[in-house]
């Protein structure tokens, strides 16, 4: 409570809301891309994915809700927190089974290298831990995952943005090992102010998300569209990721995000 | 050393479980100093020991761990030890681990369990239990290493490996036995590491086979009693039990128990085909493991209680439930020695249900079935504080019950008093000497149906009336009692019956009607007598019986070989399910070689599914085959035949003829379109999903069609290079007529198998050996039978099918006369078919048919004789003259001929599509459609078959046309009553229609050499 009344005394920060939507292919949540903005920020999301693969008699479905809380401590650096409140999964194939608990969680810090008028480059490090309930025993991955994202103003209305991150992942508790795994997850995008000003109005995003390494030479490379609104603090974001080249099999993720700017 | 005293449960909780838990606290998987398996299966690599909280101490016990060798391998009718498997032993019981080169049943790879008994082993009833995730081929554990462990007392035997055909997901099992333990521990691990999240229950497949050990489920309305399921359906089915438990119904009995060590439940379904117990369903994201770990529990004796007890004694120490000894006595009214006696499920069982008379039947949670002793006593153990009703069973019905409310003492139950039986002393004999004869027991009316209605431990198999023992064990059998040459007193249920004994369809058979009150002892002596219906030079044959040795059999060996001895058959194929049958040595016990020579056989029965059909979605099998003669190898798994799955047949012919397939050897195509269960497929063809409108496929286009006819990769054989295929099988012929479009769509194609005619009898009720039969024209003997000479007749087609009738046929060409086969024939323009018919009186002869090219040409109605069916006239039917130049075609075209009699061609329809009879005309409307379909599957069309919208308004239209999913059944027989007209007929066919077909004769004509008509000439 105490940040909140401190947030919504503090004077906002210039900083134009864009990014690739927060999805991740993978059970853990890792290799999300995030935006260079810092700032002080509360977020529910909500996501939905959905793999159907009748060859393989092979369903499974997909819901989470998702609390997200962004801290900027001064203009360079933000820590901040993502909890999986609450994940609901349905797979579906000779047997049927379901699971309804927590998700991971995950924490971590961004810094704002460099800054300019038209450019801004944000390394950040994140810590995914395996706060899972329900389902199978061990086997609870811990991640850790170092990246930068960068902006440049192209035009008036038109942002390119890019994120590239590697990440490590270590397996707790299971039978068979520590499983390590590593990946390099790379995107690229644009987005486009369609009205408002910046900070606010109505933008679309289109961004090309490649990950590679964690299973096989190109886990996949996925387009995610977002349609991104903001009023005063208010931020509405619809996303999707559907995957095109690659071994993944799921059809797409799909999220709805609000935010409240606290800063 | 002496017995081993009783061992006893003994808690504790010791430095093991608190590392464990230490280590689940810190969630680390590397405490351990070893290597775990499911990382690194190579070498010494360790898991732990199964159910470390469970503890037996008894003076005197042993273990042992040994590869089995030629003097060392355990012998029994189940017994599927070979040399090279495992053998992990105690003081109290034998569990044989199959070495990873033999395979078995549902298993893509050794490693399983496949033997589990007491003592020496002998009372296996086991038939192999795979480990896997789900249902589908690629949740099946594969294992390709397996290590022996001696560890001092504990001796151990770890088998790694991954699903099959998924390595990714890593799998690893440890056996494990201790002295004075009443069964074996096991531990599985499996990892998910896929990259998807998987729906996981990581169970034990535990394959009962059918008509064999009856799963047991301490679950409200369960018990024996399993609802039915199909793939599709099958997480509907899924239920919670604390242990579960299986008893089988043979002698000697075995019976089983499965207690969760890890979990407070076993979580899974059942039925007499398969229970799958283990974890419950878990979303299992990848890097994530499951881990089951349970003790499966074994008992002498066929009661379900001897595992059950030793069920409750383990979850008293895992879980603290207390329990207590229900003990009792079960009196009859009077001394006899008839039987069924004290000691036999067929006279008296007792059931333990939690609840009371007024708890509704579906709401008891039935916790186990005793058998008392020679002397009527009984116990049981159940769990303390709570109240049982306790249910006394005799010939499958409840006939007293107590109510007990028990605290936590052991309780005597006061005595449960058997109603009076009647005794019936029978003798049959055969043309004047006492015989093996197959007797029915048949309700005289409906008031002794209702009251002698009974079915195998409240739930299990079919219902008979009477219920006079296990259906599928030794006789009595439901309702049929196998006659031996000594005399026998039964035991009935008091009633009005009618006693119909058959030595076979060439002899008269013996009716008898006898009223028996409660007390009552009646003599019957039935009379039957040879009657002169086969010609000369005929041997009488059944190439498709089944015996202990099939995993879905539990008929005794003697039992099996006098049944075909009353059945009057001079030959037998003993084609037990993937694995090599013989009874050559209980035929010789009985001093009756003179009477039935054996040919060592197999039923190559596939049951692990695959893709090998092109454009299906599902995994298929190839369907069953059998192959006789081979050579018999009890030293070798599955006693010598080879392995079958995953493999086109063309391929699995080349494997049987390595395995010693004689060169005169008969491959058979069983029940080609034979439906299926979970999924596989009975027939070839079937599986293939062939449409028998269009040609065969005879160039390998890569269609599932082509797989029929094309030499698969590896192989020398054709998928078409059989000798014989089935175009009769079992007793009541449901599907004959669909085999015989499929018969005739080849015979026309130019592809000629001999047509045989098989029971595929599994016990003495399901179907009845050597109906029907295969009559072989061939110049040997039973006494110097000569398997060549006799294979080479069948081979060549020189055959008739039949239920009953003897259709003798020959075309008269000059001074030669030939008969039917797959040896083609130029007849001259004077040549003639001479068809005689005989048939046993009992057996009606509505109806001659000549078929020509798969159309009926001629019906001889007229004039065919309805004998006495009790009587022992009226043998000959028909005998007449064709001119054959008046039966074939104009032109030159080749042609062939069947000929056909017994009962009237049933009006039937393809609804599906496909150019197979599916359907029959049950509404007798006329027309054959949707609104003849049993989609209820209910034995009755009726109005529960329509489709009813929610106004209660019945759907007109019915589904699409040509709708695969809504079809049949071909046969719906109506039991006829013992006061209607062919009463005998109807009872002995088990309900299906008087049936015999000769093989064809094949017309060359125009071009040497005959190629058939063609499709068209059909059409």
């Amino acid at each position: 409570m105490i940040p909140l009344l401190l947030a919504l005394v503090a004077s906002p920060a210039v900083c134009e809301a864009d990014a690739p939507a927060p999805l991740s292919f993978e059970a853990a949540a890792l290799g999300r891309p995030r935006d260079t903005c810092l700032r002080r920020e509360l977020a529910l999301q909500t996501a939905a994915r959905a793999t159907v693969e009748s060859d393989d008699f092979y369903g499974h479905l997909g819901a989470a809700a998702l609390l997200s809380g962004r801290w900027a401590l001064d203009p360079e650096l933000e820590l901040f927190a993502d909890l999986e409140l609450l994940r609901w999964e349905l797979v579906l194939s000779s047997l049927n089974a379901d699971r309804l608990g927590l998700g991971p969680t995950s924490i971590g810090a961004a810094w704002r290298a460099q800054s300019g008028p038209s450019h801004t480059l944000t390394p950040f490090a994140r810590l995914t831990l395996p706060t899972w309930t329900g389902g199978a025993r061990g086997g609870r991955d811990l991640a850790l995952e170092l990246g930068a994202a960068a902006r440049w103003q192209a035009r008036d209305r038109l942002a390119v943005r890019g994120t590239v991150l590697v990440l490590g992942r270590a397996t707790l508790g299971s039978l068979a090992g520590a499983e390590p795994g590593f990946a390099v997850v790379a995107s690229a995008g644009l987005e486009w102010r369609i009205i408002g000003e910046p900070g606010r109005g109505l933008g679309l995003g289109l961004d090309l998300t490649a990950q590679a390494g964690l299973y096989d030479p190109l886990d996949h490379l996925a387009v995610s569209p977002v349609l991104r609104y903001a009023w005063s603090r208010l931020g509405l974001e619809l996303g999707a990721a559907v995957p095109v080249l690659g071994e993944e099999r799921a059809l797409a993720l799909v999220s709805l995000r609000a935010s409240w700017r606290l800063d | 050393m002496g017995r081993p005293t009783e061992p006893k449960y003994k808690s504790a909780v010791g430095p093991p479980s608190r590392r464990r838990l230490l280590c689940l606290a810190l969630l680390l998987g590397a405490c351990r100093s070893e290597t775990p398996c499911l990382s690194d299966p190579s070498g010494a690599c360790a898991i732990a020991s199964p159910c470390p909280e469970l503890r037996f101490t008894c003076e005197g016990g042993t273990s042992a761990v040994e590869f089995i060798g030629p003097d060392t391998r355990p012998t029994g009718a189940s017994v599927l030890a070979a040399v090279g498997d495992v053998r992990l032993s105690n003081d109290r019981v034998v569990a044989v681990i199959d070495a990873l080169d033999a395979r078995h049943h549902l298993s893509p790879g050794g490693g399983t369990i496949i033997d589990l008994g007491t003592g020496d082993g002998r009372d296996d009833a086991l038939n192999g239990v795979p480990h896997g995730v789900g249902l589908l081929p690629w949740d099946v554990a594969r294992y390709e290493q397996l290590r022996v462990v001696d560890e001092g007392p504990i001796k151990a035997v770890i088998v790694t490996g991954s699903l099959d055909g998924a390595p990714e997901h890593r799998i690893v099992t440890r056996y494990e036995i201790r002295p004075c333990e009443p069964g074996i521990r096991v531990r599985t691990e499996v990892v998910n590491r896929g990259r998807e999240t998987r729906p996981w229950s990581l169970s034990d497949g535990l394959f009962w086979g059918d008509r064999s050990a009856v799963p047991f489920a301490p679950v409200p309305g369960r018990g024996f009693d399993h609802p039915s399921f199909g793939l599709g359906s099958v997480n509907d089915v899924y239920v919670d039990a604390p242990f579960v438990a299986a008893s089988d119904h043979a002698d000697p009995g075995v019976s089983y128990a499965l207690v969760a060590c890890d979990a407070d439940a076993l979580s899974g379904f059942h039925s007499e085909t398969i229970s799958v117990v283990g974890t419950r369903r878990t979303v299992v994201h990848p890097n994530e493991h499951l881990v089951y770990e349970r003790f499966i529990a074994v008992a002498g004796g066929s009661a379900v209680s001897g595992a059950i007890d030793h069920a409750l004694g383990i979850r008293a120490q895992l879980h603290g439930e207390a329990h207590l000894t229900l003990s009792g006595r079960v009196e009859t009214t009077r001394a006899s020695t008839a039987g069924p006696g004290l000691g036999d499920e067929g006279f008296a069982s007792i059931l333990v249900f939690e609840g009371d008379a007024t708890t509704p039947r579906a709401a008891r949670r039935p916790w186990t079935q005793a058998l008392p002793g020679p002397d009527g006593r009984w116990s049981a153990e159940v769990p303390a504080d709570r109240r049982y009703l306790v249910e006394l069973h005799s010939f499958g019905r409840a006939v007293a019950t107590q109510e007990i409310e028990v605290a936590r003492a052991p309780v005597e139950l006061p005595s449960l008093r058997l109603p009076e039986t009647a005794e019936l002393e029978l003798v049959v004999r055969l043309d004047g000497r006492p015989t093996e004869a197959l007797v029915h027991v048949v309700p005289a009316d409906d008031e002794t149906r209702s009251s002698v209605e009974g079915r195998q431990r409240d739930g299990a198999f079919r219902v008979c009336a009477p219920w006079l023992g296990p259906p599928h064990g030794g006789s009595p059998a439901c309702d049929r009692i196998l006659s031996r040459p000594e005399p026998q007193t039964l035991r009935l249920p008091p009633g009005r019956y009618v006693l119909l004994a058959t030595a076979g369809p060439f002899a008269s058979i013996a009716r008898r009607g006898i009223e028996l009150g409660g007390g009552a002892r009646a003599r019957v002596e039935l009379e039957l007598s040879r009657l002169p219906v086969l010609p000369s030079g005929v041997l009488s044959a059944d190439f498709h019986v089944h015996g202990a040795s099939s995993f879905d059999s539990s008929i005794p060996d003697e039992t099996r070989v006098r049944s075909m001895l009353a059945a009057g058959l001079d030959v037998i194929a003993a084609t037990d399910h993937d694995a090599v049958g013989d009874y050559t040595d209980t035929v010789r016990a009985l001093g009756a070689e003179h009477r039935l020579a054996v040919l060592p056989g197999l039923e190559a029965t596939a049951l692990v599914l695959n893709r090998y059909v092109p454009d299906t979605l599902v995994p298929k099998v190839i369907g069953h085959w059998n192959f006789w003669p081979l050579p018999r190898d009890d030293a070798q798994p599955r006693r010598g035949a080879p392995d079958d799955e995953k493999m086109e047949p063309g391929l699995l012919f080349d494997r049987v003829r390595a395995a010693g397939l004689a060169e005169h050897g008969v491959i058979q195509l069983n029940h080609p379109w034979g439906g299926g269960q979970l999924g596989r497929d009975y027939g070839f063809p079937e599986a293939l999903e062939l449409d028998l409108r269009r040609p065969l496929v005879r160039e390998d286009d890569g269609s599932a069609a082509a797989l029929l006819a094309r030499t698969p990769p590896g192989a020398t054989a054709s998928n078409l290079d059989y000798h014989a295929q089935e175009v009769m099988n079992g007793s009541d012929g449901e599907r004959n007529l669909a085999y015989r479009a499929y018969w005739f769509w080849l015979l026309s194609q130019g592809v000629a198998r001999a047509g045989t005619a098989n029971s595929d009898a599994h016990g003495l009720s399901d179907n009845t050996v050597g109906t029907p039969r295969s009559l072989v024209w061939t110049d040997t003997t039973v006494t110097e039978f000569d398997v060549a000479r006799f294979d080479a007749a069948v081979r060549a087609g020189r055959m008739v099918g039949t239920n009953g009738p003897v259709i003798d046929a020959v075309i008269v060409d000059g001074t030669s006369s030939i008969g039917p086969s797959l040896e083609a024939l130029r007849p001259g323009p004077e040549a003639m078919l001479a068809i005689t018919v005989r048939a046993a009186p009992w057996v009606p002869v509505d109806e001659l048919r000549v078929v020509r090219d798969g159309v009926v040409i001629r019906r001889v109605v007229d004039g065919l004789p309805r004998p006495d069916p009790l009587g022992r006239d009226g043998i000959l039917r028909y005998s007449g003259r064709f001119r054959l130049a008046d039966l074939l075609p104009d032109g030159d075209a080749d042609a062939w001929l069947v000929i056909e009699a017994g009962a009237a061609l049933p009006l039937v329809g393809d609804l599906d599509c496909n150019g197979v009879p599916d359907t029959g005309d049950h509404d007798t409307n006329g027309v054959v459609d949707w609104r003849d379909v049993d989609r209820t599957e209910d034995g009755v069309v009726d109005a529960l078959d329509l489709d009813w919208d929610e106004d209660g308004r019945a759907d007109a239209e019915g589904p699409p046309e040509c709708e695969p999913d809504e079809t049949g059944p071909l046969l719906l027989p109506r039991p006829l009553r013992p006061e209607e007209a062919g009463f005998e007929f109807d009872r002995l066919g088990h309900g299906g229609p008087a049936a015999a077909f000769t093989n064809p004769f094949l017309i060359d004509r125009g071009a040497p050499g005959w190629t058939g008509p063609g499709l068209g000439a059909a059409r």
